[in-house]
């Protein structure tokens, strides 16, 4: 499953959230996410991931894309390192 | 002259059953939800058997997101749950103007206590970080904040946390909110899902719970009895819409009683003991508020948890304030079938005094077979007294800390 498919499939299952909304939105807060919701998604991610966002980046995750771009980005460093 | 304050809808979830008609029933027919509890205490052993205490079936109240779940501590949904059929009874949402207006006061002792020991457990046990949300399922004012926000209810959010007085102290102080013009409406009540482990270890290692009686668990809490073992914890919810009488009968919302007098005080003597003249200072405190004699109260729902110290005390202090008066007057602890609800406690027993006001009968102080020598009044002991007439009626809760407090109520006439 790509990073972009597990963010469309933990945003519906975490906040009700359509996957077309979510990724035609500028911004996670255009797209209904506030910060709260945000710490909840990024948290469902690093729990199904087993990967953990650096605290310094999550202030620039702003869209979908930033999102999904950070976990490949992540998944790629996991698989490096194991 | 000063306003008279009513109430216009309550919601109950409690041990009973999963709303205020159950509840009634269950109070009604004398019916006892304490039950042995079996449950993991996180060192991965089934606990069985090792506790009472009466604990709610089910609580669901409706929450949008799977986030929402994990925002919403069972403290918080029973307070849900319970406001939910408080409003709908009232109709409060149906006046947008009063409902923007309307205050919330909730009373809680443990707050989200689900969610701090889960939260222990993922450090200490699981090596693993806490919930996002722990904090914000934790918090004590977690419960009032979801009702403004289901109801949109945007006057004062207030939550009082003063152990067992805590609810009895939020829904007086609305009361005189209310009475005093600061408001002219609000959702006042007590909330506790205090059946974790941890809590019942840490109640437990007080040595103050009573142990199960193995004949019958059911029968375990036994307040002003002889033979008593000690308090039973049980956990829910209620909550009342408390609104001007101005208001109330403009819209044509039922009245299903008054209240009409709160009283309180503190011992000042002790963490645990209770204390004779702190209690009836109370009590007189909320028979002066209310403008009443002490012959003027049919019925006294008792704070009675079923602790020697504490029944005692208490009887002693009804004695006190009633005099001649309180062998005349019905005082029953319906903790004997619903456990003592510890923050939720006054507000469930105000609930209780309201059914047995509106169902004619007077509630029982089960499992009372003989009485404390030094217990003698008349307890209702042992079954329901159908075809009493109560027009007003006293709830007491007394307070580890030595907070008092006690509300005086009664059937609404014009």
């Amino acid at each position: 499953m790509s990073a972009a498919e597990i963010l469309r499939q933990l945003a519906a299952e975490r906040l009700d959230l359509p996957a077309a909304r979510f990724e035609a939105a500028v911004s996670l807060r255009e797209a209904g996410i506030d910060s709260l919701a945000a710490i909840d998604l990024i948290v469902a991610i690093e729990e199904r991931l087993g990967i953990r966002f650096p605290e310094r980046d999550l202030e620039s995750l702003r869209s979908f894309d930033d999102l999904a771009a950070a976990v490949e980005r992540l998944l790629a460093a996991k698989h490096a390192s194991s | 002259m000063k306003r008279r304050v009513v109430v216009t809808g309550y919601g109950v979830i409690s041990p009973l059953g999963a709303d205020r008609r159950e509840f009634a029933d269950a109070l009604a027919s004398g019916r006892s939800a304490i039950r042995l509890l079996d449950f993991d205490d996180h060192a991965g052993e089934r606990r069985g058997g090792a506790w009472v205490g009466a604990p709610v079936a089910r609580c669901a109240p409706t929450l949008a997101r799977r986030m929402d779940v994990d925002l919403t501590d069972r403290v918080s949904r029973h307070a849900l749950v319970a406001g939910c059929e408080a409003v709908e009874q009232s109709g409060l949402c149906a006046e947008p103007g009063l409902a923007v207006q309307a205050g919330v006061y909730v009373g809680t002792s443990m707050g989200g206590a689900q969610s701090i020991e889960r939260a222990y457990g993922d450090m200490f046990l699981r090596e693993s970080e806490p919930r996002p949300f722990s904090i914000l399922s934790a918090m004590n004012n977690a419960a009032a904040g979801h009702l403004s926000m289901r109801f949109g209810l945007k006057g004062p959010n207030v939550t009082f946390s003063s152990a067992c007085a805590s609810s009895t102290i939020a829904i007086g102080e609305a009361f005189h909110a209310i009475r005093g013009g600061l408001l002219d409406c609000a959702m006042a009540g007590g909330t506790e899902a205090c059946l974790v482990p941890g809590v019942l270890r840490a109640w437990s290692a007080m040595r103050v719970l009573a142990r199960p009686d193995d004949r019958d668990p059911a029968a375990s809490c036994r307040p002003f009895s002889r033979d008593r073992r000690g308090i039973v914890l049980g956990e829910g919810a209620a909550i009342f819409v408390l609104e001007r009488l101005e208001t109330a009968l403009h819209r044509r919302a039922p009245i299903l009683g008054e209240i009409l007098g709160y009283g309180m005080s503190a011992d000042a003597t002790h963490i645990t003991n209770p204390n004779v003249e702190g209690q009836s200072r109370a009590m007189s405190n909320a028979l002066t508020d209310a403008g009443l004699d002490p012959c003027d109260i049919d019925y006294v729902n008792a704070h009675g948890t079923a602790t020697h110290a504490g029944d005692i005390s208490e009887s002693a202090a009804i004695k006190r304030v009633f005099g001649a008066a309180a062998r005349r007057i019905a005082v029953s602890s319906t903790k004997s079938v619903h456990g003592h609800l510890l923050g939720a406690a006054g507000a469930v027993e105000l609930a209780a005094c309201l059914c047995a006001q509106r169902g004619g009968f007077l509630p029982a102080t089960m499992h009372l077979a003989e009485a404390d020598p030094e217990c003698d009044l008349d307890y209702v002991a042992n079954a329901p007294r159908h075809g009493a007439a109560i027009h007003r009626f006293m709830s007491n809760s007394f307070a580890f800390g030595g907070s008092n407090a006690v509300l005086i109520g009664g059937a609404f006439r014009d």
